[in-house]
């Protein structure tokens, strides 16, 4: 039993740059589906996270598991943020970080930049940006609830242990 | 018992930890360091005229020899299973044998152990200490993987054979062993580089990690007790962090110790170390970076590189031993995983066959048990408390009509005939 | 090997030991207490039993926990001269420790008093023997003695304890000017035994020693040779004598008593009575117990530690065999094979081998 893989392999969704656009239970705006129930992906990368991250190594198996491994490296990016903040401040840290200006596939500073293709066109590139976001901002406030479950005054150290841990030996 | 009425002296000299006893006890009378600490370097500088002829005398084994190596030169006689240095030896069993156990060698019959794969010409060596120094009256050197198959006998569901593989893991590196008939197949052993000192290592890498509030010079000792006391072995590690994550009063204890320095009391939180620690057998990636392949893998391709008429014995009686196999649910999780690679390739070899050829269902089985600990001690005390042992011992006679040559082969004894 | 190796890892270990044997007086003055303390320890054995002394250390210690649960012990262990131990936990609760102890020759201590001596020892903590022992002792982990320590190192003396019976007894003798009282026989090992013969002014202690090994004959006499000589140093020293195949005078009349090539008498004239009064008159009394305690302590392990001090002296000396062979082992590794060429005669003329060096001679470039 080793790395957690996504189960949502096989599910028949658009695909951008090898990264499946997943549905999302989300109020943020995007392009991502609609899901009312049930667990997406966000949901799956938190629930892995703090086993995955011990993993140097990972077996890509589908489009669904590229996304997996960007929104893990996204939980150790925001936890690295997080450190003695308050719940509000967090918040707002996390928020700047959701819409900053990141990498996208086919930057060069793309942390994935072995396992996704580049963008085919204009459309394309937008499309991914505005979906990686929305899966940022929705990432962050998951995140927060689960660190601050036990309180706004400090992020949980059951969380916040895995902040020195690198995913597969990568950043964001 | 033998001729003097008085049980064997058994003797495991491990590289970490020497455990000696009398046979027939369950558990061994003395666990201490294989160390030795003597005067040698420093002596050598003083003057002839200073020097009052008892040199040889002063030195100290095991625990002792550690509390004074400041001021002797520390040794480590067994490296890798294997003596190295015989003179430092000698001088270790003269005091284990006199001082610690308070026998006298001509009483008693000794049982001594030695690695897999040790060279003949290291048991001949034995033997001319055993018989010339201390006049054993017969002496057997057994292999610790067959004490440790021997001492598996105790467990309910375990049959009296010695073939079986053995899973051996102390504290500096953990053995596969497969042995058929009481003899090792030397050419499958396999090891891996982790073991109870890893295991500490990645326990105390991960309460660092969380800033718990232990003084740093103490931060080894803390996580040493952590894995012992609290460790245990999960079925799955995502639901495993799930169910501490739901239900944290539950799952995280609080560990309490005393600051050695000030002498306050502080307390620790014991969380997910609590699993990971195991953990590493079944997935060394998360601890180690250069060595990825996972205990039941290494277990399944040791039994798979014997002769094909043994592998279904093999399979069948997987034996502990070793204090790091000693984790709760252990042996459950290495039966699991073995079973599964185990049940993929017969799968798979009927797929090819296109359902033409039905495998006979291949029973896997870890025995655990009480003695997992001390095992090959056990195994050895609990041989040499039967008669069988006697008759099988090389006595002083023969050594001396026949000479060290005689304890290069030592018979196997003492399982179900048939 | 020589002799002389010998003796040199001997000779110190004996006046040393005498030392202690005769009442600690060390005439070594350049050596501090400290070391005399540290050299004590190094050459003689200990009395009492480090087993049971380490185990119910241990288990006081895990008793004082809050929540101790007392698992159960049942251990059979040995010690020197054939004693055989037997530890084993009480009932249910298993709070309470048995030690038993059974000895090869109870009946002839029991005969010099040592049920008495035991119960005059250890009080209440002796109980009803265990079948198939010769006295048990018990002691209570729920309720620790005051003095814990000292308490448990009395136990771990129970051997010692039961063998000085017949020395109390016999120095009580010699110490009220009793002579002449009959020869104690103890036969304390399968083929050995040790007799006490008490006199008006001294008791004399004589062991009958077998050897299981011819080389450890030798070793033996090298090493009481030089016991008797330490009494030219030590002029308070008791006076021994070691006799091969014959046993000495004083043993005349003993029945069974066995001779030959392997057997060896060892007799101490021990413990004058003279000596011994005027350090009762010196020191306070109970000095002069301590100093009978220690005769006892010492004449008891007698025989451990000559056997214990044959083997250190075998190993010593195959160390340095395997030094010598190490060194052998190095010259023949520096050994080269000599360049073919011309040689020189001692006038320095030159001249060529007619066979050919090269395979027939090797210089030895030591």
């Amino acid at each position: 039993m080793p790395v957690t893989h996504s189960n949502f392999n096989g599910l028949q969704v658009q695909n951008i740059c090898n990264l499946a656009i997943l549905p999302l239970k989300t109020k943020t705006k995007g392009p991502a589906p609609p899901q009312s129930e049930g667990e997406d992906i966000i949901d799956e990368a938190l629930t892995a996270f703090k086993a995955n991250v011990f993993f140097k190594n990972f077996e890509v198996k589908g489009n669904a598991d590229r996304l997996l491994v960007y929104v893990t490296l996204y939980i150790s990016q925001a936890l690295l943020k997080m450190p003695n903040l308050k719940k509000g401040d967090a918040e707002k840290q996390l928020f700047a970080l959701a819409i900053e200006n990141f990498a996208l596939p086919g930057d060069k500073n793309f942390a994935l930049g072995g396992i996704v293709t580049n963008p085919a066109n204009r459309g394309e590139t937008d499309t991914i940006r505005q979906y990686l976001t929305q899966i940022r901002q929705e990432t962050g406030q998951r995140l927060l609830q689960k660190v601050y479950a036990n309180g706004d005054a400090a992020p949980d150290k059951w969380w916040m242990c895995f902040n020195k841990r690198k995913f597969l030996n990568k950043n964001l | 018992m033998s001729r003097s009425g008085l049980p064997a002296v058994v003797i495991d000299n491990g590289t970490g930890y020497t455990k000696m006893g009398y046979a027939g006890n369950v558990e061994p009378q003395y666990i201490t360091p294989t160390t030795i600490c003597t005067q040698e370097g420093k002596g050598a500088q003083k003057a002839a005229a200073q020097k009052k002829g008892a040199e040889d005398l002063d030195f100290y084994i095991g625990d002792e020899a550690l509390a004074n190596s400041k001021t002797y030169d520390t040794f480590y006689p067994v490296r890798h299973g294997q003596v190295e240095n015989w003179t430092h030896m000698e001088y270790f069993w003269e005091q284990c044998i006199f001082k610690y156990l308070r026998c006298e060698p001509e009483d008693h019959y000794f049982l001594l152990t030695e690695p897999p794969l040790n060279a003949p010409e290291n048991r001949e060596a034995t033997a001319e200490i055993m018989f010339e120094t201390f006049n054993v009256p017969g002496l057997y050197i057994a292999v610790q993987a067959v004490l440790a198959l021997a001492a598996s006998w105790t467990s309910k569901n375990a049959t009296r054979t010695l073939t079986g593989t053995v899973i051996d893991s102390g504290d500096g590196v953990t053995h596969v062993i497969p042995v058929a008939e009481g003899y090792v197949i030397g050419s499958s052993i396999k090891h891996i580089p982790l073991a109870g000192r890893d295991i500490t290592a990645f326990v105390q890498q991960l309460m660092r990690d969380r800033n718990e509030p232990i003084p740093p010079a103490e931060s080894l000792e803390i996580a040493k007790r952590v894995k012992e006391q609290y460790s245990y072995v999960c079925p799955d590690i995502v639901k495993e962090f799930s169910k501490y994550d739901t239900e944290p009063s539950k799952w995280i204890r609080q560990h309490t110790a005393t600051n050695q320095v000030t002498k306050k009391p502080y307390t620790v939180d014991v969380g997910y170390e609590r699993f990971l620690g195991p953990e590493v057998f079944f997935n060394p990636e998360i601890f180690s970076s250069d060595f990825l392949t996972n205990l039941p893998k290494v277990v399944d391709d040791t039994i798979q590189s014997c002769p094909i008429d043994v592998r279904r014995p093999l399979y069948k009686n997987i034996v502990l031993s070793g204090g790091s196999t000693m984790f709760k649910d252990f042996g459950k999780r290495l039966q699991r995983d073995v079973k599964r690679f185990v049940d993929f390739r017969i799968k798979r070899s009927e797929e090819l066959s296109g359902g033409k050829i039905k495998s006979a269902p291949l029973e896997v089985n870890v025995v655990s048990h009480h003695m997992q600990r001390y095992a090959v001690w056990f195994g050895g005390s609990m041989l040499a408390s039967t008669p069988e042992f006697y008759p099988v011992c090389h006595t002083k006679q023969q050594y001396d009509e026949i000479g060290p040559s005689i304890c290069r082969h030592n018979p196997v004894f003492g399982a179900m005939q048939g | 090997m020589s002799t002389g190796e010998t003796q040199h890892s001997a000779a110190f270990p004996l006046d040393k030991a005498f030392s202690g044997c005769c009442g600690a007086r060390c005439v070594l003055t350049v050596v501090t207490l400290l070391t005399i303390h540290r050299v004590e320890k190094m050459i003689l054995l200990e009395y009492h039993n480090k087993i049971i002394e380490d185990l119910l250390k241990d288990r006081f210690k895990e008793a004082k926990e809050a929540d101790a649960k007392f698992d159960a012990i049942d251990m059979t262990i040995a010690d020197f001269d054939a004693v055989v131990f037997h530890i084993t936990t009480v009932g249910e609760t298993r709070n309470l420790i048995n030690i038993s102890i059974s000895i090869k020759c109870w009946k002839e201590l029991e005969a010099q008093g040592v049920s008495d001596l035991l119960k005059k020892i250890y009080g209440p903590l002796k109980v009803a023997t265990e079948s198939g022992y010769n006295a048990t002792l018990q002691i209570n982990l729920t309720a620790p003695p005051a003095d814990l320590d000292k308490v448990i190192h009395d136990i771990a003396l129970l051997k010692r304890h039961a063998f000085a019976a017949p020395f109390y007894k016999v120095f009580a003798d010699v110490e009220a000017k009793k002579g002449g009282g009959p020869l104690v026989e103890i036969n304390y090992r399968d083929d050995e035994a040790i007799y006490i013969k008490p006199e008006s002014d001294r008791a004399i202690v004589i062991f009958s020693i077998g050897f299981k090994d011819v080389d450890d004959i030798i070793f033996a006499k090298v090493f009481l040779q030089e016991y008797a000589d330490a009494r030219k140093t030590m002029s308070n020293a008791p006076s021994v004598t070691y006799s091969q195949k014959e046993p000495p005078l004083e043993l005349k009349g003993v029945k069974n008593l066995k001779t030959g090539d392997s057997q060896g008498y060892v007799s101490f004239g021990e413990l004058e009575r003279g000596k011994a009064l005027t350090d009762a008159v010196l020191f306070a009394p109970h000095v002069s117990g301590t100093k009978k305690e220690k005769t006892i302590d010492n004449i008891q392990t007698f025989r451990n530690y000559l056997h214990y001090h044959i083997k250190c002296s075998k190993a010593f000396i195959h160390t340095r065999m395997r030094n010598r062979v190490r060194t052998f082992l190095q010259i023949l590794n520096r050994a080269r094979n000599e360049v073919a060429g011309e040689k020189k005669t001692i006038t320095g003329r030159t001249f060529k081998r007619a066979d050919d060096p090269q395979t027939e001679s090797m210089d030895y470039n030591i």
